[in-house]
């Protein structure tokens, strides 16, 4: 397994959706559940499934990502034979590219994955929230001598026109491949999880980058290519807890999502299948005499002395005493004082909450408050 | 800055009872995340210290375990090393097994060192100290040895049987005596010394050709009188964990934010292992007040005035107060524990009714199921 497959994951996206969230930080790099990123799920997801070979492809507000993947020890890609290879576009001798899409990206680095050499390649996105063991998805691959195997997850009739939807024959080889259907055929949504046979990935890169109509996508462009030529694609179904957060609202529920004490994320379970994150350097979090905390999630270098509920509380964070918080998130280092109210909201890391303010008390919509 | 070794002396430290049968007080669990041994490691770290040696006298099981390859405390890890340092020929004879015959045995991680200086701190003692200051001290006053002191105000009642150093005006050491609880003004030895390399040598060439049961503090005891021993004077947190009441007195009294703050800043942190787990879930019935809690924890109960550790399951109707619960233990529904240490993954589940006094503590033992 070690050099058999090298992952690539996408980690580009700006996530305009997430408003002021993801003015200084790419998606990938947005706070999730009380001390994590988003990319340390799919990381961590690699990490545990024998993978020691990572290229994170970055391109918006690329900095502070880079810096967080620093060599890969977070997740233990850091071992004699692992690579954490950063990726960001770069000037070659034929010029300078932005990633014109999610193909090209990995067309762009060829280069690295034929230094690599691996027999397959495991395409990630860096903004889902999920845990998967990629191990048993390159089992089936190999088993159904796939060209392409793609994630799906099984969802309702209604959700499936929001979704990339594989219509599949019995055996689960893929005929069909929609972009939200209006009238869908299948329920079997792609999570943006491909496992490829190298030769096969690398000869339709080359060629999609030759095609000048292509918007180098790889649900768009290159699975309809594969299919066109006869290729042998297979859906692979995932079974489990599975978020794309693109919104403000998502992203608030998918932390909510935490509180439900079925776990169905199982954060709290499999503890040989953690999930890796960055060392905070913090003390125990800290509960004061007159705190009241149910129903939360609170991190290690939090301070709670307020009253918090139905919340997730990151790490040096501060709820003073008279303060109320509930149904809310409260990301890195952001002060709420004595007096405040914050209900149903995302409040954005380092950000002060005065006494005075009474956030959102009746809301219904879940508001993001920034700087 | 000269290049400096620091050394983690574990040996002559004081056990805590049950909760050391396994374990040295270096890797006793303190304040839910943390080990002894890392304050000690990160005082030198944050003194700008990357070459570092740990003294070990016994029980390195649970040591090797926290330490692992050290790098948790190096600023760089190339130049930097945290060796483990320990002496197998003599671990089961008590008499030679100091500090001086394990240096004499490790000695390779002396030749491995370029430092000049050598800085001996122990475990028990818990402070906060930048060691550079001391340093350029040691050297403008051109001592042989530079001995670390706190001027205290209670030698009545604490540090009993600990050093004490007696001083001239001048600050240099007439003596070291252990303290036996006479004065109430004491100078008290925070077992933290300062030596040259040369000297050290010299230290260790002597106590070979003078006795085998010298310990340094020994040494440097017998040579007050011949060599100039300085004193540098410590101001801040410090306190002896010598049993296992200290250690449940002076963990929960860091409960207290003035204490908490004279142990901790902003601008030292204090490394140690890391496990990846979870933040701390709260359930609908959770009530909790004046505690912390460390990662990975499921609290459904009432926990006051308590320390929790590491992944620590705390079921609904559990009352726990003042309570030192170690990592991953277990205390069933209903369970009600006033003044106990639980220590690592035990399970209070048959018990509903464990009670300690406030100064000394029942203690629920390593994994045992109660």
């Amino acid at each position: 397994m070690q050099n058999e497959m090298v992952a690539m994951l996408l980690a580009g996206g700006k996530g305009t959706r997430l408003l002021s969230l993801t003015k200084k930080v790419a998606k990938p790099a947005v706070y999730y559940g009380g001390k994590y990123r988003i990319i340390d799920f799919p990381l961590s997801n690699a990490a545990h499934s024998g993978i020691t070979r990572v290229g994170v492809l970055t391109q918006y507000e690329s900095v502070a990502l880079n810096n967080y993947i620093g060599n890969g020890s977070h997740w233990g890609i850091d071992g004699n034979n692992s690579v954490a290879g950063i990726l960001p576009p770069r000037q070659t001798d034929e010029g300078a590219n932005w990633y014109r899409g999610t193909a090209d990206a990995i067309y762009q680095n060829i280069d690295f994955l034929d230094n690599q050499n691996p027999e397959y390649v495991l395409i990630l996105s860096g903004d889902h929230i999920y845990k998967m063991n990629y191990a048993k998805m390159l089992a089936y691959h190999k088993e159904h001598n796939a060209d392409l195997t793609v994630a799906v997850l099984n969802v309702t009739m209604e959700e499936a026109s929001r979704f990339g939807i594989m219509n599949v024959n019995e055996d689960y080889s893929i005929y069909e491949f929609e972009e939200k259907p209006k009238k869908p055929k299948s329920t079997l949504a792609s999570m943006g999880i491909y496992i490829f046979t190298y030769k096969t990935l690398r000869d339709a890169l080359i060629r999609d980058a030759k095609n000048e109509e292509s918007e180098h996508d790889f649900g768009k462009n290159i699975i309809p290519d594969l299919l066109a030529r006869k290729k042998r694609l297979f859906a692979y179904t995932f079974e489990g807890y599975w978020k794309d957060v693109g919104t403000i609202a998502s992203l608030w529920q998918a932390n909510m999502d935490l509180l439900d004490p079925s776990d169905s994320l199982r954060l709290y379970k499999d503890d040989d299948f953690r999930i890796l994150s960055e060392d905070a350097r913090d003390l125990p979090q800290y509960i004061g005499k007159n705190a009241n905390v149910r129903k939360s999630i609170v991190n290690q270098g939090a301070m709670v002395f307020g009253k918090v509920s139905g919340s997730v509380i990151f790490k040096g964070a501060i709820i003073e005493e008279g303060a109320i918080v509930t149904d809310s998130v409260i990301m890195p280092g952001a002060h709420i004082a004595s007096g405040a109210q914050v209900n149903h909201a995302i409040v954005a890391d380092n950000v002060f909450i005065d006494g005075n303010r009474k956030e959102n008390l009746d809301g219904q919509d879940v508001v993001l408050l920034s700087r | 800055m000269p290049h400096i070794l620091g050394l983690a002396n574990l040996h002559g430290a004081p056990h805590l009872g049950p909760l050391t049968e396994r374990r040295s007080i270096a890797s006793t669990s303190f304040l839910g995340r943390y080990a002894f041994v890392d304050f000690t490691l990160s005082n030198f770290s944050n003194s700008g210290i990357d070459q570092m040696g740990i003294l070990v006298e016994e029980k390195l099981r649970s040591l090797v375990k926290h330490i692992g390859s050290g790098v948790s405390y190096n600023a760089n890890t190339k130049r930097g090393f945290c060796s483990i340092m320990y002496n197998e020929q003599y671990s089961s004879s008590p008499a030679y097994n100091n500090d001086i015959n394990n240096l004499i045995e490790n000695h390779w991680v002396l030749d491995q060192s370029n430092a000049d200086y050598i800085i001996f701190a122990p475990c028990h003692l818990l402070y906060r100290m930048d060691y550079r200051e001391a340093l350029q001290y040691h050297i403008k006053k051109k001592a042989s040895v530079t001995m670390i002191y706190k001027k205290f105000e209670d030698g009545q009642n604490s540090f009993i049987n600990r050093d004490e150093l007696k001083l001239d005006e001048n600050g240099r050491v007439l003596n070291i005596v252990p303290n036996k609880g006479a004065k109430k003004n004491i100078n008290i030895s925070l077992e933290t010394y300062i030596i040259s390399r040369s000297k050290l040598e010299e230290f260790l060439e002597f106590a070979k050709d003078t006795s085998h049961f010298f310990s340094i503090r020994d040494v440097l005891s017998y040579m007050t009188g011949q060599l100039y021993i300085h004193s540098f004077a410590y101001e801040g947190y410090l306190r002896c964990f010598s049993s296992e009441e200290d250690y449940y007195r002076f963990s929960l009294e860091l409960l207290n934010p003035d204490v908490l703050n004279s142990l901790f800043a902003p601008d030292w942190p204090i490394y140690t292992r890391t496990y990846d787990t979870p933040p701390v879930r709260y359930g609908d019935d959770a009530k909790i007040s004046n505690s912390f809690v460390s990662n990975g924890s499921m609290i459904d109960g009432t926990v006051k005035g308590s320390i929790i550790g590491r992944s620590v399951t705390i079921e609904k109707g559990a009352k726990i107060e003042n309570c030192i619960i170690m990592s991953d233990a277990h205390i069933g529904a209903n369970a009600k524990l006033k003044n106990c240490i639980v220590d690592n993954g035990a399970k209070v589940i048959h018990c509903n009714d464990l009670k300690g006094d406030s100064d000394q503590p029942l203690i629920v033992r390593e994994r045992d199921i109660v």
